[in-house]
């Protein structure tokens, strides 16, 4: 399939243009139909039952790990669910052996998602170490170099900002954390959506992302562990193999291997199985095409803003190590107002404000945020064009 | 594939103790879209290729494509010993699951056990301009029973399958309806035209035999045992060459015979 042919399954395109994808993406028509198709023609629970609907079910269920596991090069390690990437950061701060002395070191670039899970184990006497970029929101690697020390238990780095769009070396970090013997935590957020991503390349140990920011449904994340090192957040319904209430010596079950460990209680099927639809949607477009389709327009843009008197770009000016989320300003308008104009002058769909990204937006010295678009395989140039011009009208008006 | 075991052997007058391999068979139980189809006793080796064969010779698919996800898994249980038969299960789901009623059959290996669902009346006819020679058909028997598992167990059947350029595959399983799955399942799992294949076999050919053949367009089967009335009848009727008996010097050719030249 083409990347033009694929703007016939989304609806929203053909009245709106949307490029809020970095919060949430749209959703292709086969990604519904494959979960309708769950709820109209095999709708039962997973992994409890001899009947032949819980036995298609729950196939479709497992298959669905496998899929998600291939498309990021995981199948050696754990392929989790979770309703989102935040519930996937928060599973492994909960899930690992913390002791006081323990170190944390991260960026003041991360999502609140990435960042409010590692301070709070300050409470368990963990020291949490925030690094610093440059002005573009880039990070020299001897910073962690330095910061990343033998008693660093772990480091927790977005590979993509989603403010700036700035792409971070994760794989030069991962090769710092092996020599340290520090697990490394990759939010792929903002990354796995719009470009290959392969863990075994990465060389991290736990990479977090979200179903519905890469056309899947909402509801839906992914944990990938290498080794199943973190204790399930939950107990409870399908985690384990055994109980023996009689057996006061120790917790009384016996957990089960697997992913099955970590997703206590009915999971949330139908999205499982539309993710895997996701998967074999992108996979059919092809991840590279998505990119480059996305570095064309992510050009035009820059290129286009740059251009426009009273407007100022944060993070990098062209497309080397950045994708398409582009933050910007018009001065003296608060970016909420612009957003605002963006819609009721052309339909134009954007975020406004700090991004769930506070620490960061204060250390840029931005105390209203920005405006963001975010833009995703189903944008075109004539969209970004249009974007350029109702920029350009607005700023003129001030 | 065998287990070394003890036994006592009884020898000219004396008994004493001993062991000897034993080949494994396991129940493999087959659900289709969520549904029991069959349960198998087979060896356990090659399994994903014995289901995507025995699929396809029941036309539950036509081609390797109609099965969108094939899983095998063993069963737990926490109350098994350790030398107790592993029990395995395999489930299939077809691209359109819902487009399937498969009737449940079991399906028991060796000699005459199984039949199938598939109407005897409304078999396939060959389709094929395979031409093959006598000196062929002798040197792939040959290659086929070569077995060091045969040589060990003396339980096993062998089943091969040889195209233009040679051995394709040559499977071993306790049942030789298993084994002719299992390379019907290879050759589509490798897009192996069967069309130019030959199928060898160390056993009886039955008219099991002769319709798995039919259904996956293999136009020769040969073994070095003996053939039936049923499978000769069903051959004549749709074009499949069964040759029996293929000893070093020797061979029975019962039907199709003009595919098979003498050139020696």
């Amino acid at each position: 399939m083409n990347i033009e042919d694929c703007l016939a399954d989304f609806q929203i395109p053909q009245h709106l243009h949307y490029m809020d994808s970095a919060a949430t993406s749209l959703i292709p028509e086969p990604v519904i139909v494959s979960m309708n198709e769950y709820d109209r023609q095999y709708r039962a629970n997973v992994g409890r039952g001899m009947h032949r609907l819980t036995r298609v079910a729950t196939q479709k269920y497992q298959d669905a790990h496998d899929t998600v596991s291939d498309f990021i090069g995981g199948m050696e390690g754990t392929t989790v669910f979770t309703r989102n990437t935040t519930e996937a950061i928060n599973m492994v701060a909960a899930g690992l052996d913390w002791q006081p002395g323990d170190r944390v070191v991260t960026t003041i670039m991360e999502h609140h998602s990435n960042l409010l899970p590692w301070l709070r184990l300050r409470q368990k006497g963990v020291e949490v170490n925030i690094l610093h970029p440059d002005s573009g929101g880039s990070f020299d690697i001897d910073t962690f170099d330095q910061a990343i020390t033998a008693d660093t238990k772990l480091v927790a780095i977005s590979h993509v900002s989603n403010v700036l769009g700035t792409v971070q070396p994760v794989r030069e970090i991962a090769a710092i954390c092996k020599e340290r013997g520090a697990y490394l935590l990759v939010d792929g957020a903002q990354s796995v959506p719009h470009f290959h991503v392969n863990v075994q390349d990465l060389g991290c140990d736990f990479l977090c992302f979200s179903g519905h920011k890469m056309l899947g449904p909402t509801g839906t994340g992914v944990l990938w562990m290498k080794d199943e090192v973190i204790s399930p957040f939950m107990a409870g319904g399908g985690t384990v193999d055994d109980v023996d209430i009689e057996d006061v010596t120790s917790e009384g079950y016996t957990l089960t291997e697997g992913y099955k460990r970590y997703e206590a209680g009915t999971p949330h099927i139908s999205g499982a199985i539309g993710l895997a639809q996701t998967v074999k949607y992108l996979e059919s477009l092809g991840m590279d095409t998505i990119f480059r389709h996305e570095e064309k327009l992510t050009e035009r843009l820059l290129k286009g803003l740059a251009g426009i008197d009273n407007v100022t770009i944060y993070g990098p000016q062209d497309t080397k190590n950045r994708i398409g989320v582009v933050s910007f300003n018009i001065d003296r308008i608060h970016p909420h107002e612009v957003a605002y104009l963006l819609d009721e002058r052309a339909a134009i769909l954007v975020r406004s404000g700090d991004h769930c990204c506070i620490p960061l937006v204060k250390y840029l010295g931005l105390e209203n945020g920005t405006v963001r678009a975010s833009l995703y395989l189903y944008n075109t140039l004539e969209e970004v064009d249009l974007l350029i011009g109702t920029i350009e009208e607005i700023a003129r008006m001030m | 594939m065998y287990i070394t075991v003890p036994c006592i052997k009884y020898d000219n007058g004396s008994m004493v103790p001993s062991s000897h391999e034993v080949v494994m068979e396991v129940p493999l139980a087959v659900f289709v879209n969520g549904r029991h189809a069959l349960t198998a006793m087979v060896s356990p080796a090659m399994l994903e290729e014995f289901v995507t064969g025995f699929l396809y010779t029941e036309r539950i698919i036509r081609k390797l494509e109609d099965i969108e996800s094939l899983r095998i898994e063993e069963q737990k249980d926490k109350n098994r010993d350790e030398t107790d038969t592993d029990t395995l299960s395999a489930s299939v789901l077809t691209k359109n699951p819902f487009s399937i009623i498969f009737s449940s059959k079991t399906v028991l290996s060796g000699c005459g056990g199984d039949t199938s669902y598939v109407d005897a009346e409304k078999l396939p006819k060959i389709q094929s301009d395979l031409v093959t020679e006598v000196s062929t058909i002798k040197s792939v028997m040959k290659e086929t029973l070569v077995s060091d598992l045969h040589t060990r167990t003396g339980g096993i059947h062998i089943v091969g399958l040889f195209g233009p350029d040679g051995k394709i595959c040559v499977i071993e399983d306790i049942g030789r309806h298993n084994a002719l799955d299992k390379v019907i399942g290879y050759g589509l799992k490798h897009g192996v035209d069967l069309s130019r294949t030959i199928v060898t076999c160390s056993g009886r050919l039955s008219s099991e035999m002769a319709r798995k053949c039919l259904m996956a367009n293999i136009p020769v089967i040969a073994s070095r045992g003996a053939t039936t009335t049923l499978a000769i009848n069903m051959a004549e009727k749709a074009g499949l060459t069964i040759i029996g008996f293929v000893r070093s010097q020797k061979m029975n050719i019962y039907t199709g015979a003009e595919r098979v030249r003498n050139q020696e």
